[in-house]
């Protein structure tokens, strides 16, 4: 029984530290590459998402992270929060990726759009990535032993 | 007896080290001869000689020709990728983007304007854009607002996926992670002050996202319909 509550303990910290993981890497190439491309368009708005990007990572290196994430992440039904809010992230960006990739290879011809497209095609790409990692960590920890 | 090497020997062997040696270099400096011989590139411009172009007689004079001989199919010449303003010596004004656009021709009062084939694209040295040089009219000046309103779109459409994918992400990763911290879980949990801060916040961010995509899907169809009406224009501009 104990033997038990360990390996499900066991199990949901390595699935904590998967998900987590994938969440900060999104979250960091969004704003910091939402921020970098805003600013050389001439956005001002990029210092603001810059601003975000930076605290994310002051957050995440701090002594705090873990004790109010693990908060979360010990909930029982949290593995299927984050597997719904990876398929959210992805569905949020697969959409507009295909619209730029349709105007392939004209995009390529313009910086602006770029840009845009490399930064919405790779946060897709890191959102469905992460779901794949998650699913995969999920079946292997939790499948028969 | 051993046999003892003549001095006559000596010096034969000498000579052919020698010739062996002067053969070698003369090898080397007619391989480095030839070497820079293939890589000879002419310093004098070749002078272009006017021809004559072909004459309408001359078939008409010879006799009967002999089959043509099947030669092999010349490459097609590389397109080259237009980049609107930049592919141009272009003045002010100037605006739209690799498809749709215009620009003032330097020292002159004309006008490049350039646009997107509705159907088969003319002869020309970009594909898939019709390039024409064109006066001052009122149906240019209507092209210039229409593709002005254009690249307002696109800046408003680029601007709307930033915030909304920003804010949705931070919204997600702050949902997802702080519920937990804010509420508490299972018997812990408390519909506190925390907990209400943290539901508005998520909602917050929530609708900023929303509007930021919102704002996305509203300029992507207004620049549809503005490539629609300048597609329309350019081909009204005499």
């Amino acid at each position: 029984m104990s033997q038990s509550t360990q390996e499900i303990r066991e199990f949901r910290e390595r699935f904590a530290r998967v998900s987590v993981a994938g969440f900060l890497v999104m979250l960091l190439w969004v704003e910091l590459g939402a921020g970098v491309a805003s600013l050389l368009d001439g956005d001002q708005q990029g210092w603001a998402y810059l601003a975000i990007g930076i605290a994310t990572i002051v957050f995440w290196r701090s002594r705090r992270f873990w004790p109010i994430v693990s908060k979360s992440t010990s909930a029982s039904f949290y593995p299927a929060v984050a597997l719904i809010a990876n398929l959210g992230m992805a569905a949020m960006f697969i959409v507009p990726s295909l619209q730029y990739a349709a105007d392939i290879p004209f995009v390529f011809y313009n910086t602006g759009e770029t840009r845009t497209f490399v930064w919405a095609a790779v946060t897709a790409l890191i959102a469905v990535g992460a779901f794949v990692a998650n699913v995969w960590v999920y079946i292997r920890e939790r499948g028969p032993k | 007896m051993g046999k003892t090497t003549g001095q006559p020997e000596i010096l034969l062997r000498r000579a052919c080290r020698g010739l062996l040696t002067t053969g070698g270099r003369l090898l080397l400096f007619l391989v480095l001869v030839a070497l820079a011989g293939c890589q000879f590139e002419s310093s004098i411009t070749p002078i272009p000689w006017p021809t004559v172009g072909s004459q309408p007689f001359q078939q008409a004079t010879l006799g009967p020709q002999p089959s043509p001989v099947p030669l092999a199919p010349t490459p097609l010449p590389t397109p080259i990728p237009f980049l609107g303003v930049e592919s141009l010596l272009c003045g002010d004004p100037k605006g739209g983007d690799n498809h749709f656009g215009f620009c003032a021709i330097l020292g002159s009062d004309q006008y490049y304007t350039w646009a997107e084939c509705s159907a088969d694209c003319p002869e020309g040295p970009y594909p898939g854009v019709e390039l024409r040089l064109v006066a001052d009219t009122s149906a240019l000046r209507d092209y210039m607002l229409i593709v002005g309103d254009r690249d307002q779109a696109i800046e408003s459409k680029k601007e709307g996926i930033f915030q909304g994918g920003a804010l949705g992400l931070l919204d997600f990763f702050g949902g997802v992670l702080g519920f937990g911290a804010a509420c508490g879980l299972g018997s812990e949990f408390t519909f506190g002050l925390s907990c209400v801060g943290w539901l508005l916040t998520v909602s917050g961010g929530g609708i900023g996202s929303y509007l930021g995509f919102d704002k996305y899907a509203d300029n992507n169809s207004r620049q549809e319909t503005l490539e629609r009406s300048a597609s329309d224009k350019f081909r009204e501009i005499p």
